[in-house]
């Protein structure tokens, strides 16, 4: 009984031994201070990765700025596949965020435009990059900081594997 | 002379009428910076809340980058290259030659406060790089006149809707920006020149025709 509980207690490591995820970052981002935090000493945490400031109190009411709850960030990755079949990625999952979900940039006659993507397969014995510019998880509605040094969990599912689930590092922006 | 000879010599002319073509297509030249439009007279806001008018730029060349920072993927590359373009006028000692303007294309969200932390984030040096906010008016006087598409595509059910779909957008729902992916650089008599391709812009190309601009004469 006591080994089952350890099990289930267990960090979940990677599930899937065909499918494993390299170079995974995630852009900084820091969620505002508000006009009541700010009044109430509330403090920005002191390493933002340049994004500390506590200035919402200033917003004049012209533009109410960013608010808590519509930061987004996104997330880059490359995914490998070492099996000999291909698997589809399907979604994803992040604590972090509100939402988390596939994009693709696409520049189309010179305008940058974002897709959703609703899945995409990863060939055997091959990679799918995630990188700026390209395929990312969109992180919409940022719930805390994400600062430099940390690192955020993300949840891969499949459709055929077991989810991945990944412990990002968060960079400069 | 034969007519043996007179051959030889016109296959000798033709050969070196062929290379002075040759040469003519391949030989490097000069940028020729066409004129693609003006900045317009608008006034607008900067990251500390200051006026600024567009105006105050004449004098110096312009690198002007469009972007809004809830931007998740696009617009923190342009800023990047900013950011790589300002290290390098700077190192070539063109830094007060040269201004580095980024504007909001969403000012309703991008308050001058949330410029100024965006700024910070990138390490922007504000000596000679300003960050410009202002009213949904003002700025949509800079983008029509840079001929800028700008459109909001809201995040609805998982699914990204256009708003010109979309009776009434809902009220508070996030919202992403789809917007012309340029940097504008602009000479000292406040004209586009050049419209390197922002998040793909190769950085050294746009410093050179940047200091291209920097020499080029008032009159051109």
């Amino acid at each position: 009984m006591l080994g089952l509980v350890l099990t289930a207690c267990a960090p979940r490591a990677q599930a899937s031994a065909a499918l494993r995820v390299e170079n995974a970052w995630a852009r900084a981002a820091a969620i505002p201070v508000t006009g009541a935090q700010a009044a109430s000493g509330a403090e920005t945490p002191s390493d933002m990765g340049g994004m500390s400031g506590g200035m919402g109190a200033q917003t004049p009411p012209a533009s109410h700025g960013a608010m808590p709850g519509d930061v987004s960030s996104a997330v880059y990755f490359v995914i490998v596949n070492d099996g000999n079949a291909a698997d589809t990625l399907t979604g994803v999952d992040c604590a972090a965020a509100d939402r988390a979900s596939l994009h693709q940039t696409r520049i189309v006659n010179d305008v940058a435009e974002m897709v959703p993507v609703a899945s995409l397969v990863i060939p055997a014995h091959g990679r799918v990059e995630f990188q700026p510019g390209g395929y990312h998880v969109m992180l919409e509605g940022l719930k805390q900081d994400l600062t430099v040094g940390e690192t955020i969990r993300l949840s891969l599912r499949f459709e055929k594997g077991s989810p991945l689930v990944i412990d990002v590092p968060v960079r400069q922006p | 002379m034969s007519r043996g000879v007179w051959l030889k010599l016109g296959v000798i002319l033709l050969i070196v009428a062929g290379a002075g073509l040759v040469y003519l297509l391949l030989a490097p030249r000069v940028q020729p910076f066409p004129v693609y439009m003006a900045l317009p007279r608008v006034s607008l806001t900067d990251q500390d809340g200051n006026v600024f008018d567009l105006s105050q730029t004449r004098g110096k060349v312009v690198v002007l980058s469009p972007i809004y920072t809830h931007c998740p993927d696009i617009c923190p590359l342009i800023t990047g290259k900013m950011r790589q373009i300002q290290t390098k006028i700077q190192s070539d000692g063109l830094g007060d030659r040269v201004r580095l303007v980024t504007f909001t294309v969403d000012p309703q969200r991008d308050s001058p406060e949330v410029l100024q932390r965006y700024a910070r984030a990138y390490d922007a040096g504000p000596e000679n790089w300003t960050f410009l906010s202002g009213s949904t008016d003002q700025i949509q006087v800079l983008i029509s006149a840079l001929g800028l598409y700008v459109e909001r595509v809201y995040s609805i059910d998982n699914t990204l809707v256009p708003e010109k779909a979309l009776t009434s957008p809902p009220a508070d729902s996030f919202y992403l920006v789809n917007h012309t992916d340029r940097i504008f650089l602009v000479d000292r008599q406040g004209r586009v020149r050049a419209l390197p391709p922002g998040s793909r812009a190769e950085v050294d190309e746009v410093v050179t025709q940047i200091e291209q601009l920097v020499r080029l004469p008032d009159e051109e």
